[in-house]
């Protein structure tokens, strides 16, 4: 009986041995941040998590023109239907998505941030770049998110296992926005990236300057404009180029997602026409579509082809190696424009006027003499709506300014310029109950 | 690690060991039989008890008699030389007419009873073609004393008088016996087996008299009826089998079905059976990288059903828990054709027929979509579309449904050669099977090679060997999913587009791309190379004792290739797109094991013990190219842009021990005993290991010396209870990990992608039954079974909250049950010449979700917004329920279950369930003289059907539409059944259940025997004639196509769901079976 139990042992051991596999795709967690290439590869892991489908890729982009008055949908997917007619359900896969990959953005960050502190094969001035530029991409996450969905777990620290600790309930908004300021302010001092498709001083600089336009702050977006305006004052003179991928990004560019075949996008595919091979879910709404003959955006944003209009500015079904671009310098002559505005609308009328211009000018269109223009806000409004037409920027402006509730008609309630919370962060997070979903859903 | 990556041939270390261990086991049995000693012995005329003790000296045996019943002076004259010490005294007793026991060292000696030795003879052949049988058996009910039938069919046996009985077995006839009269010439006409060939079965690790299983064990032998179906072994199986669903996918050759056993009891784990070839398991489901619109290739269907003789279906856990954590959705043995003692015996089987689809859709024409078109116009007030004279004028109307459907072809050939002599026995064949498809542009070809050998080596070692090789090439177009497949293509495109330009070009106007164009110009193609390879080894270690190894290898590659040229539109988007796939996989497999047993007149012990060892790897590599510099280069480096290259790898390994005992008692009461401990590298580092026991046992009634034999002539009842598991997720699920291809502006990143769960655990189903057999007036068999099955610890992707990073963790959550009756009822009604058998089987499953993850449903699953929630059956229709269409505005009225005014995600509720409340078959074979037919019926009762293709084609759009639309809402006041279009109509609702019960005539097959003495003169033994129809009348009251399909196979919680999914087909065939 004992020879049996031995041999029985000895087979159980040999069974463990033979058992102990490991993956050969993977690397264990442990060994991610062992070496400086890979700790480097992991950053580049968090610049990749702007490129995930319903973040930049396309969805996000797609739902800040689809949810405002600049387009319609017109292909075959309900949820995109839903989007224009601003009629959510808490599970659209728009909703929950766009959610669910800002979030898995911001874990890379947190996960990478959390494992810097104790990695010491990094000198402190590298150190301190890498920290910067996921903080920067941190306050870019949650900018987005808190403009879509207002108040949100606000996460700083990685999650490690599914213990309830590494769940969050929903912050307030205005400390969602402490933690972006705080973020990019860190960013501007730390950063030594130059490159535009990475954070720099400058984008944080851009970004906070339109965090501050959001927050209210007139005079602080105002100075950062300036500040990035004083340093880079250039706008590439052809429109066209600025979308076109195989050109060098201009100066203009100041933050970009560049894209190239292995992790393409989808915005030509969602916006070109049937005919053309695309899916047609968002499609330029007829205030697109009937805009001047002679702006030389036009072809952009509402191309004709057999019956149906669409926009090229992203144009590469082929390889979906379209650049996605976040920052330009356009937009802050447009933030400095809607500061003065705000902060003195008579005084600044030149000012205005003279940063509305150089934007016309480069469309084409006669520039507007300070006598005629009565209406300033519409004009900032109308101008900007059609230089960012198609790059996902229409829904927060009119959130931001409340206009959406005047200009968008199936926007009819004020609960309408939130997104839901998803349902599924509901169910699956014990800190989140069904009474904290934003009103109206 | 290095050493475990290197040749995929080369055993690990621990089979080394194993292999080492059995080679001594059996050198040593073998040194020990060569060291008994030879002797020499001589007497003469000397008294038989001297003899006695001069041989119990010599040989160490001592000898028990009686004075009194041996002459024990009688005098022997014996000499022998280099002999034994057995056979010497076996020599010894022969001489002195005395029979000799031997018990250990003892022999018992006892006087030869009287004998009258008879001889009878006779001659075996087949009853309606008159042919003689070889190799049949011939044996002595009352004895051990057998003969086989020579070449002329004749055989010799000694009986020991009249009043004998003998039974004389053939495989492929039924078993027939005869009381010997005299001494004369015995004709014996054996039928061939129409019912089932029930003598024993193959049961885990062995074989079992079928009335002796007690497990749930269905058992089939194949005839030429599953021949006619040799698509695939599931389409053979569909509706035979009680407890077995077997769902077809759709009609695309090639297509998989999905296949449950007692229901579903796993969510996201595998829920398909374990299949196991000739005792090894084998590779099988789905390997294909290209997610082609749901169509899976099974690996399964490389197997062809000409090759194999019977199956076993091992539904409960007594019967399947000896696979361990394989097993828990049941396991499917195989047993394919082996050789035949002393004969050789070749069969030519053919067959040819033409199929077409089941059903169409009754689309608009093109008068009747311009009008349509202008009447939607001028309600938008928008002016009209098409003018009078353009719709009086036009000569264009295109029934698209008709330029994609064809009449196809199948043609299917199977020649083997069977046979044997003595000690060896072979079976090889080689198998063509070719199916067009009803679609155009779609066509499957399966060649076929195997080679069974049998060898018996010596009395105690024999060898079994198999070795397959198929190929098969697999032409599809996409189907279901996409806008660029012939079908839905064909459907959704409006009759107005001409499939041709006048110049002899494909139109490539309207809003779908041209599924002509698509079926003629695409390239889609999948390969397969199989090739498996079994080797099993018999030694007697010693009397009752026998070790057994099994040996198997597995090797599936699958190559898919695909081509898109710039000249169609989906080629266009990326001029000229390119995809080249392929998987390699690899399952090694080995166990070994001992059978024992010990019996006595009343009591019999069987004892199994052994292990298995498993190991899987599996290889991909993806690439995909565009940019191609013209039309007829299809390979990728005529592409300018690469665009993926990608490769995977992974593996697997599983390791068991595993034992039966079992115990009978006169063939009365029944007891097994199962264990199996199996661990797997895919669970956590806490939990790798889990022990599946079983118990069960099993009780014939009609046995007992009590029993009345009245109406119920026979009656057993058998219950078991155990426990199965699961372990079908994917490698490496336990761990945390950081994955490679998080890449950013041309640099490689990475990024976590997978918490770790080190307690993840196998899902283990818990399973009792209970079942009787029973038989009434010696005719009718009845087998009935209820079930109760409970699967704990569900492997689940527990939901995290998104906010987390991540979506899910896998993990060990959730509960199950399936329950359910199943009866399967054989009788033959009329025997005699005119003979009439009947079968009906009928299952009856109930399945319930007791528990998910903080008990929050799992929805919007596939098309029809599946839903998964506590208290009902996995994969319900979850949606918003019509009340009807409002005559006011022509919306649908949705049910407000809150009452709250609003429709919203709130109001939703069940709308249906694809689960049948009862599913089965059943069928009648009748016979006369030469001719017979088969009928077998498929139904099923109960199961709803989303058709999700209605979302497209009841409502306006560019598409074209079916003719309901003629009827739908135009104005108020209007009262009819179909909502005017709009997205708010389109949403998930009861408007799309349909009830999906069908009864459909699955197979007639009517057969004629060529008289011999018309054949014989060309030389053939046996020539059968058929005329087969498959599915040739179904009624339902499903609107869809055809009621049998689903439109994601890849999918196995997406169910009862239609969406533009290609219809089976209808087929007659013709086709003969001859033997030489």
């Amino acid at each position: 009986m004992r020879k049996v139990l031995i041999v029985i042992l000895l087979l159980a051991a040999a069974c463990e041995r033979n058992l102990d596999l490991s993956p050969k795709m993977q690397v264990p967690a442990e060994e991610a941040f062992s070496n400086k290439e890979n700790v480097y590869a992991a950053l580049v892991g968090c610049y990749d998590g702007l490129q995930l489908q319903h973040y930049y890729g396309r969805n996000l982009v797609i739902a800040g023109d689809l949810a405002s008055d600049n387009t319609v949908a017109d292909g075959t997917k309900i949820e995109y239907y839903d989007m224009d007619r601003n009629s959510l359900l808490a599970n659209n896969i728009l909703v929950e998505g766009i959610w669910a990959d800002i979030y898995q953005a911001v874990n890379r960050v947190n996960y990478m941030l959390y494992k810097l502190d104790g990695v010491t094969f990094l000198s402190d001035t590298e150190k301190k770049d890498y920290q910067g530029q996921l903080r920067f991409l941190r306050a870019l996450h949650y900018f987005n998110l808190v403009r879509l969905y207002g108040g949100i777990p606000l996460k700083l620290l990685p999650t490690l296992n599914d213990e309830p600790e590494n769940f969050l309930p929903r912050s307030l908004v205005n400390e969602v926005y402490s933690q972006i300021t705080s973020d990019l302010e860190f960013a501007r001092l730390n950063i030594q990236a130059l490159k535009p498709e990475r954070a720099t001083v400058l984008s944080a600089t851009a970004l906070l300057a339109s965090v501050e336009l959001t927050m209210g702050n007139p005079a602080l977006a105002r100075d950062y404009a300036s500040q990035v305006l004083a340093e880079r004052p250039q706008i590439e003179p052809s429109y066209k180029d600025l979308f076109t991928a195989a050109s060098e990004p201009g100066p203009e560019i100041l933050f970009y997602i560049p894209y190239n075949a292995t992790d393409k996008n989808r915005l030509a595919e969602y916006n070109y026409p049937y005919s053309l091979g695309g899916r047609h879910e968002n499609a330029p709404s007829s205030i697109l579509a009937f805009i001047d003959r002679d702006d030389k955006r036009k072809p952009l944003v509402a191309a004709f082809h057999s019956g149906k209009f669409y926009s090229t500015k992203y144009s590469d079904l082929t390889t979906g190696s379209d650049r996605v671009i976040v920052l330009r310098t356009a937009e802050m002559y447009f933030i400095r424009a809607e500061a003065n505005y705000q902060l003195d609308s008579v005084a600044n009328k030149q000012l205005i006027i003279s940063d509305i211009n150089l934007i016309r000018l480069r469309a084409g269109l006669q520039p507007l003499q300070a006598e005629n223009v009565t209406a300033l806000r519409n004009v900032i409004e109308q101008e900007k709506q059609i230089e960012f037409a198609f790059e996902g920027k229409r829904w927060f402006d009119l959130v931001r300014t409340q206009r959406a509730l005047d200009l968008v008609p199936t926007v009819t309630q004020p609960y309408q310029m939130l997104f839901p919370i998803p349902l599924s962060e509901i169910l699956a997070n014990p800190k989140i109950s069904p009474e904290d979903q934003n009103d109206g859903y | 690690m290095a050493q475990r990556q290197g040749s995929i041939l080369r055993f690990p270390r621990f089979l080394k060991w194993q292999f080492f261990m059995l080679l001594m086991l059996g050198m040593s049995t073998m040194l020990w039989a060569q060291q008994k000693r030879k002797l020499d012995f001589q007497c003469e005329n000397t008294p038989l008890k001297k003899v006695l003790s001069q041989l119990s000296v010599l040989t160490a045996y001592e000898f028990a008699y009686s004075d009194t019943e041996i002459n024990s002076g009688r005098l022997m004259t014996v000499t022998a030389s280099q002999k034994t010490a057995e056979e010497i005294i076996l020599l010894v007793a022969q001489k002195a007419a005395l029979e000799a026991g031997f018990i250990g060292k003892k022999v018992i000696l006892k006087p030869l009873e009287e004998k009258i030795h008879h001889h009878v003879s006779g001659v075996v052949s087949d009853a309606i073609t008159g042919l003689t049988i070889p190799g049949a058996s011939i044996s002595l009910l009352s004895g051990t004393v057998g003969a086989i039938s020579d070449t002329s069919g004749r055989f010799r046996i000694e009986v020991p008088g009249e009043g004998a009985r003998l039974r004389i077995s053939c495989v492929g006839y039924a078993p027939l016996e005869i009381m010997v009269q005299k001494d004369t010439l015995l004709a014996i006409r054996l039928r061939t087996e129409v019912q089932n060939l029930r003598e024993t079965v193959v049961v885990a690790f062995g074989k079992e008299p079928e009335d002796l299983v007690t497990g749930a064990v269905s058992h089939v032998t194949f005839n030429l009826k599953d021949q006619v179906n040799n698509t695939s072994l599931n389409a053979a199986m569909q509706s035979e089998i009680p407890g077995l669903q077997i769902q077809s996918n759709g009609g695309t050759p090639g297509s998989s079905y999905n296949i449950t056993i007692r229901g579903i009891s796993s969510i996201t784990a595998g829920n398909k059976p374990l299949y196991v070839v000739d005792g090894v398991p084998v590779i099988t489901g789905d390997y294909s990288q290209l997610d082609f619109s749901g169509q899976a290739i099974d690996a399964i269907s490389d197997l062809s059903v000409n090759d194999i003789e019977s199956i076993s279906v091992l539904k409960d856990a007594a019967a399947s828990s000896l696979f361990g954590s394989n097993s828990s959705n049941g396991v499917i043995l195989i047993n394919t054709k082996r050789g035949l003692p002393n004969q050789n015996r070749i069969e030519l089987y053919t067959n040819f027929g033409l199929q077409r689809t089941t059903g169409m859709l009754d689309m608009l024409n093109a008068t009747q979509w311009m009008n349509l078109v202008n009447e939607q116009a001028l309600s938008l007030g928008k002016p009209l579309v098409y003018s009078d004279e353009q719709i009086k004028n036009n000569r264009i109307d295109t029934d698209w449904q008709r330029e994609v459907f064809r009449t196809a072809p199948t043609y299917d050939m199977g020649l083997s050669m069977r046979g044997g002599g003595e000690r060896s026995k072979y079976y090889i064949s080689g198998n063509f099977f070719n199916q067009e498809g009803t679609v155009i542009g779609s066509d499957f070809r399966r060649y076929n090679i195997r080679m069974n050998y049998d060898l018996n080596v010596n009395r105690r070692l024999t060898i079994e060997t198999g070795n397959t090789f198929a190929y098969s090439i697999n032409n599809r177009v996409e189907g279901d999913q996409t806008l660029n497949g012939p079908l839905p293509n064909a459907i959704s495109m409006p009759s107005i587009y001409p499939v041709y330009n006048s110049d002899g070009s494909y139109n490539n106007d309207g809003p779908y791309a041209n599924p002509v164009a698509i079926a003629e110009l695409e390239t889609n193609l999948a390969y397969t190379y199989r090739n498996t390879f079994h080797f099993k080894l018999n030694y007697e270690l010693f009397k009752n004792c026998t070790l057994r190894t099994i040996t198997g290898i597995d090797f599936y590659n699958l190559r898919e290739q695909t081509f898109a040229p710039k000249t169609t539109r989906q080629g266009a988007k990326y001029n000229g797109l390119g995809i080249e796939a392929t998987s390699n996989s690899l399952r090694f497999y080995n166990s070994a094991y001992i059978d024992y047993f010990v019996k006595n007149a009343q009591h019999r012990i069987d004892v199994t013990a052994g292990l298995s060892f498993e190991r899987n790897k599996q290889h991909d590599v993806f690439l995909r190219a565009q940019n191609f510099a013209g039309t007829s280069f299809r390979f990728l480096q005529d592409a300018a842009t690469p665009i993926a290259t990608q490769s995977f790898e992974t593996n697997a390994t599983g390791n068991s021990l595993f034992t039966r005992i079992k115990y009978s008692n006169r063939e009365r009461y029944v007891f097994t005993l199962n264990m199996r401990y199996d661990g797997s590298s895919k669970f956590g580092k806490n939990n790798r290991f889990g022990f599946f026991p079983s118990v069960s046992a099993l009780w014939v009634a009609s046995g007992e010396d009590w029993y009345k034999s009245g109406v119920l002539t026979k009656l057993i009842f058998s219950t078991s209870y155990g426990i199965t598991g699961n372990d079908q997720i994917g490698n490496f699920m336990s761990l945390d990990l950081f994955s490679a291809g998080s890449n950013y502006d041309g640099e490689g990143g990475i990024s976590p992608t997978q918490l770790a769960n080190p307690d993840l655990k196998w899902e283990s189903t818990y399973q009792f039954n209970l079942g009787t057999q029973f038989e009434l007036f010696h005719r009718v068999n009845i087998r009935a079974d209820y079930y109760h099955k409970e699967t704990k610890d569900l492997l689940l992707q527990k939901p995290m909250p998104t906010s987390s990073g991540y979506s899910y963790i896998m993990s060990n959550i959730g509960q199950l049950e399936n329950q359910g009756l199943e009866a399967l009822v054989t009788a033959p009604i009329l025997k005699g010449d005119f003979k009439w058998d009947f079968s009906l089987n009928f299952s009856a499953n109930r399945n319930k979700v007791l528990e998910l993850y903080l008990n929050q449903p799992i929805s919007n699953i596939g098309r029809a917004g599946s839903s998964i929630a506590v208290g009902e059956p996995v994969s319900f229709f979850y949606g918003f329920n019509v009340l009807g269409v409002n005559p006011a505005d022509g919306n649908l009225v949705y049910e407000d279950l809150n009452d709250d005014k609003k429709i919203t995600d709130a109001d939703r509720k069940k709308i249906g369930s694809p689960h049948p409340d009862f599913y089965g078959g059943f069928g009648s074979a009748f016979s006369y003289k030469a001719f017979s037919l088969d009928l077998m019926f498929s139904y099923s009762y109960g199961n709803d059907i989303f058709n999700s293709t209605r979302i497209y084609t009841e409502t306006v759009s560019q598409s074209n539409q079916t003719t309901a639309i003629l009827r739908r809402w135009q104005k108020p006041g209007d009262i009819t059944d179909v909502p005017k279009a709009s997205v708010y109509n389109q949403r998930t609702s009861s408007r799309f259940v349909e009830d999906g019960s069908f009864l459909r005539l699955k197979n007639i097959t009517l057969s004629f025997e060529m008289p011999l003495k018309y054949i014989q003169l060309i030389g053939i033994k046996r020539l059968q004639l058929f005329v087969a129809g498959k599915n040739l009348v179904t009624f339902t009251r499903y609107s869809g196509m055809d009621p049998e399909v689903n439109y994601n196979g890849l999918n196995a919680l997406a169910l009862g769901t239609d969406f533009f999914t290609c219809p089976q087909s209808k087929s007659l065939l013709i086709g003969l079976c001859a033997r030489f």
